[in-house]
């Protein structure tokens, strides 16, 4: 808790003042709150004594005044709180955004982006941001409203406030303990409610089997025993959830017959007023109110410290990208990419991902990366863009530490595609554009489409260029993707092209028809590109196998067919799998 | 969490069927009677009693105290408590009551509804995401079951108060008492503008909130490329804006939300007022005690609670109408493939299956599917189907358990056409044995009989051992508990649990389609003597990915573009030097 209260500690600095009414107002609504039930007390007793006009009309506004009263500064309160938590929620979600995106890929290996957007999004919306401002800051009130009824209750008759206090610890000691109960029982409808979605799920998916075994019947069958067992759970839970019910709603009912019998005796025997009677009636319906936001602060609070500990997990991250070698950015062309036995170790550090690599190419030439799934294809490539930092070995861009580059200069002369080409919620037009608006022509938005051979399609999409596409929009095929995610490498005319698997796609023509294109296009430029096709290999300048994270050859094709090593298995394999038209 | 599925899956223009709907609703609710008949009668006893409370309150201030009468007011004092317990103990009845009937009558209708989704052709679950499916069983009825439990009966206890308050009350001082009658209605009428008004604000506020993950989940998988232009302060900007359109939704919906029940919290100490200033002149004049004062303020605090319910009502009723509205559309679909009239039955196949010139394509305006498929298969024999992904192998077997039916040509079973065969004995005769499956929740022994308890232990100890898997079994015991589908066991350990299934339900033909995982050598040895074994007892058709399980098989199947391209044994297709040898080739192959 003191460290949940720590890490919030800050966002509530930078909202100081508002911070301050919430708590000023909320001391304020607790004041009122507590008076009240005098003010019935004072109309009470002059009811049953000589009342005057005056003074009636004057006790009525006094509840009116309070009353309005409580409606400001609750308002206030309230909306202040809502305020903060919406408000916290953004910045949270800001800050850990903006640390997020700047992360390396070995961060992107540890989390997931399933755990990631879990994170970002139900950890602060759902378990952070009301306990951020609304669960301390209730806390806060409560803490004050019980302090302050209990003093005005100990102010106006103390033997009536023990008897409003007494059956307060009874109540708080069942109350947790059937909370603890509860909680259990919760625990057992979560259960029972999860199995049957896992059922169902289960069934769903498996409904080929089911139908073709015949055995819907039994599926029923064993259904119906579950949805049994979360009957019991439902009926059970619901019972104990109402006894828990009256701990905080009803259980005024003891203290209220306590001072009906002494408090009554007491105003019998003229040692107390009506008017103090009846207002402690009103005193122990409100002492339960404040226990209620007190426990929940509990409950909310360790769930929200869970979150905030996930949050800041992400927060704690480093990139191990390096910043600090100086500026040696020239403003030449990239003419050479040069690797010199670099390495890349796994995100838990007890393995190598990529080792030993050492091959150098030149503007103009094409290097072709094969091997096995996992060989280490992808993490070359993010290497060659620092993606990822290297962290054995050199690697030199025109002779020079690439780590000596300034990063976003350096990723501007270089183009790529990842894996799974990237398609986000947009426009065609948004997608290739990628909001680089400065010294991109429609000229070279036209070139783009023509090489990524993206061109001839555009007539498939309802609006063109101006299709709205992404996960809410218009479905593209693999193909389409993959030359959209071309179209964006090769808009500003890098000097690197650095293509994951980027035609795997695409038909054996349309991709000559792209390679082509690209040669004639950007006769300089240097391209790595990971491939599957045969064509695409054996006409490479020099071709890249790694096996298990190394280079376990390197060489033209006729070289390494010569050799008669791995290249040429995979190679024939290739072959023969174009042939036969399979593609797994 | 899947468990908050917020995937209605309706078009929100798409105008909801209340009729219907409503039919379905009162019908739930007139299968139980009874049941809620007598939870009625708890409320009823319950709002009754926790009336009392007020009248107790004005005596022992009326008549108690003033007449300092010691032995009326304890009487008094133990009559509260009376009063208080009777209620308690009533209301406890009436939600326990409530609970059990509400369950009983939405485990009805989820029994019902899976069981006629059970009955629905393949095409319904190819139209429909399975998150969809498992959200209308569970997710829809369980809202059903707040508005069973909770909304209906709330409401009408709601009433029931109000009416016996204002009864009481005006019996005591109708004049004050008709002060403050209109202003019920006018709060129940503002109530329902409240709900109109920020039930579409809420609604906007759900999508933004729910566009937040669809935009994590977007940039996130996109980062590399997202780093590799530099872009991620646009990235920022973006995230920044979403956060700022959430954030000014969720504010204008919040501030009406406070105003509106800030506002009827100060309508209390208002009408408070009210009747301590009209009631007080009322006392001074003699015309009222301030016992029947105290009564009313009492009471205000009572008729006050059901108004901060009554919008939540007002929701639960709106998505009650959307959930029943799309469980009576699956109610409504009627599966295509039923029993033929005057249906054979099948028990085993004695002699044949047989395939002549089969066509078939899925609708009416698209390409062949399969295109002239003849192939026969005798009684223990085994053939192995080959050929690319969409090439037509899974519609073969699909058509063999009438999952669809063809255009052209001839599909019989011992010389019977499979049209007329009753579909349960076609289907009870042949097994499907998926090998990428889930399990379900329950033991290892539940998941070998799939669910079916009507199978003898005994089959499933026999199955074992013909199986040769009793070391494995001794690992992973009969009575283990399946976890989260299966997470437990790795996905080779499935797959032998799912042969092994195929052998317990002992149908005499099996269509087997085998899975491409990659395992470790020893389960991956356990699998293919598993299979081997099936292949030695069985009929079987199975959809080959191993070269072990090609090469155990009678005879070979090449199918590619919907045509059936080679067809005989290994060693014939390998001297014919086509297709198929090519693809021995390949697999025999090292390497990727």
């Amino acid at each position: 808790m003191i460290f949940t209260l720590k890490w919030l500690l800050p966002y509530w600095r930078r909202h100081a003042a508002r911070m301050t009414v919430i708590v000023v107002f909320g001391m304020a609504s607790a004041a009122l709150q507590a008076y009240n039930p005098m003010l019935i007390k004072n109309i009470v007793n002059g009811l049953s004594a000589n009342l005057t006009p005056e003074y009636l009309r004057h006790n009525v506004m006094l509840i009116l005044g309070v009353g309005f009263g409580l409606f400001v500064t609750n308002l206030v309160a309230q909306r202040n709180r809502a305020w903060m938590n919406a408000r916290l929620e953004w910045e949270i979600r800001r800050d850990v955004f903006n640390h997020v995106v700047h992360m390396d890929r070995n961060f992107f290996h540890r989390f997931t982006t399933g755990d990631l957007v879990a994170r970002l999004s139900d950890d602060i919306s759902e378990k952070i941001s009301w306990f951020s401002c609304s669960g301390v800051f209730r806390f806060v009130q409560a803490c004050f409203t019980l302090v302050a009824i209990v003093g005005m209750m100990l102010y106006l008759n103390p033997v009536f406030a023990l008897c409003v206090l007494a059956p307060l610890p009874l109540v708080l000691f069942l109350s947790l303990k059937t909370g603890r109960l509860l909680s259990g029982k919760y625990k057992d409808l979560q259960e029972s409610i999860t199995e049957l979605f896992d059922f169902l799920e289960t069934c769903f998916t498996g409904i080929r089997v089911i139908k073709a075994n015949a055995k819907e019947s039994s599926q029923l069958g064993f259904f119906k025993g579950r949805t049994a067992a979360q009957r019991e759970a439902e009926v059970s839970t619901a019972r104990l959830q109402v006894l828990f019910s009256y701990f905080w709603h009803e259980a005024g009912f003891l203290s209220i017959a306590l001072l009906y019998a002494v408090g009554g005796l007491l105003v019998i025997h003229g040692k107390a007023t009506l008017g103090e009677l009846i207002a402690f009636q009103f005193y122990a319906n409100m002492v339960v109110m404040p226990l209620m936001d007190i426990s929940q602060f509990v409950v909310a609070g360790n769930r929200a410290g869970v979150s905030i500990r996930r949050v800041n997990d992400l927060l704690a991250s480093r990139s191990s990208l390096k910043h600090d070698l100086g500026d040696m950015t020239t403003p030449d062309h990239i003419t050479s990419l040069e690797f010199r036995r670099a390495g890349l170790k796994s995100p838990d550090g007890q393995a190598m991902l990529v080792r030993d690599i050492t091959f150098k190419a030149a503007r103009g030439q094409r290097v072709a990366v094969v091997g096995k799934i996992g060989s280490g294809k992808s993490t070359l490539l993010s290497l060659a863009l620092r993606l990822s930092e290297h962290d054995a070995g050199e690697m030199l861009v025109n002779g020079t530490d690439i780590r000596a580059w300034n990063l976003p200069l350096f990723r501007e002369r270089v183009g790529y595609t990842a894996q799974e080409a990237a398609i986000f919620t947009g426009t065609l037009r948004d997608n290739i554009l990628m909001d680089r608006k400065f010294g991109v022509t429609e000229s070279m938005l036209e070139k783009a489409l023509e090489t990524s051979q993206l061109r001839q399609e555009l007539h498939k999409f309802p609006k063109g260029l101006d299709t709205v596409v992404g996960t809410r929009g218009f479905a593209l095929s693999g193909g389409q993707k993959q030359r959209v995610a071309i179209a964006r490498a090769l808009l500003t005319g890098p000097d690197v092209l650095l293509l994951d698997d980027a035609t795997s796609a695409m038909d054996a023509q349309t991709e000559h028809l792209f390679w082509k294109a690209f040669r004639k296009e950007h006769p300089d430029a240097l391209c790595l590109a990971v491939t599957h096709r045969a064509r695409t290999i054996e006409t490479s300048d020099l071709i890249l196998v790694l096996e298990d994270g190394r280079l376990a050859e390197q060489g033209t094709h006729d070289e390494l067919m010569a050799r008669g090593g791995q290249y040429k298995l995979i190679y024939e394999r290739q072959k023969l799998r174009e042939e036969l038209g399979d593609k797994d | 969490m899947h468990h908050d599925n917020h995937d209605d899956g309706q078009d929100p223009k798409e105008t909801i069927n209340y009729k219907e709907t409503f039919r379905l609703l009162s019908g739930l609710i007139r299968s139980r009677k009874g049941p809620f008949a007598v939870a009625f009668v708890y409320t009823l006893v319950s709002t009754l009693v926790s009336l009392l409370v007020p009248i107790i309150a004005k005596y022992v201030i009326d008549t108690a105290l003033p007449a300092r009468d010691t032995a009326a007011l304890l009487v008094a004092t133990g009559a509260y408590l009376a009063t208080t317990v009777v209620f308690l103990y009533f209301n406890y009845l009436q939600v326990v009551q409530l609970a059990r009937a509400g369950q009983d009558l939405i485990v009805d209708l989820k029994e019902r509804l899976l069981g006629h989704m059970l009955s629905l052709d393949l095409e319904f679950y190819s139209s429909m995401p399975v998150g969809r499916m498992t959200a209308r069983v569970q997710s829809d009825t369980s809202t059903l079951y707040a508005l069973f439990t909770n909304t209906v009966i709330s409401i009408v206890n709601d009433a029931l108060m109000f009416a016996i308050a204002f009864f009481v009350m005006a019996y005591y001082n109708l004049k004050l008492t008709l002060m403050l009658v209109p202003m019920f209605p006018v709060l129940a009428v503002l109530g329902w503008i409240f709900v109109k008004v920020t039930s579409p604000m809420y609604v906007k506020v759900r999508k933004l909130a729910a566009e937040v993950p669809g935009f994590l989940t977007e940039q996130l998988n996109g980062i590399g490329v997202l780093q590799a232009f530099s872009r991620e302060e646009d990235t920022s900007a973006k995230m920044e804006d979403l956060n700022r359109r959430k954030f000014t939704a969720e504010m204008r919906v919040e501030l009406l939300n406070v105003v509106f029940f800030l506002s009827i919290v100060f309508l209390h100490p208002a009408t408070t007022a009210a009747v301590f200033g009209i009631g007080g002149k009322m006392v001074m004049s003699g015309k009222l005690t301030v016992g029947v004062i105290v009564m009313f303020v009492m009471y205000l605090g009572y008729l006050f609670e059901p108004i901060f319910r009554f919008s939540e009502h007002l929701s639960v009723i709106q998505r009650s109408f959307s959930a029943g509205h799309r469980i009576s559309k699956i109610l409504a679909l009627k599966p295509a493939l039923t029993e033929p009239k005057d249906p054979h039955f099948l028990t085993t196949v004695r002699d044949s299956i047989d395939f002549r010139g089969v066509w078939m394509r899925y609708k009416e305006d698209s390409a062949w599917v399969l295109k002239n498929v003849s192939f026969s298969l005798p009684r223990g024999q085994s053939l192995a189907i080959l050929g690319e992904t969409g090439g037509g192998k899974t519609t073969v077997t699909s058509l063999l358990f009438r999952f669809y039916d063809f255009q052209k040509g001839h599909i019989e079973i011992d010389g019977t056409d499979i049209r007329k065969l009753s579909l349960g004995s076609l289907r009870s005769a042949i097994g499907l044995v998926q090998q990428d499956i889930y399990l379900f929740p329950g033991t290892v022994m539940d998941n070998l009989k799939l669910m079916d308890a009507s199978i003898p232990d005994s089959r499933v100890h026999d199955a074992i051992r013909v199986m040769g898997l009793d070391p494995f079994f001794k690992k992973h015991p009969l009575d283990k508990k399946v976890k989260e589908k299966g997470a437990n066991l790795s996905i080779g350990e499935k797959q032998v649990i799912s042969l092994t299934r195929a052998m317990v339900l002992d149908q005499e033909v099996l269509v087997l389609d085998e899975a491409t995982s990659n395992m470790d050598p020893h389960t991956e040895r356990l699998i293919t003597s598993a299979i081997k074994n099936l292949l030695k007892h069985k009929t079987v058709i199975i959809i080959a990915h191993r070269l072990s399980t090609i090469r155990s098989a009678d005879r070979i199947m090449m199918i590619s573009g919907g045509e059936v391209k080679e067809l005989g044994t290994h060693d014939e297709l390998l001297a014919a030097g086509g297709l198929y040898s090519k693809y021995y080739r390949l697999q025999y192959g090292e390497g990727e």
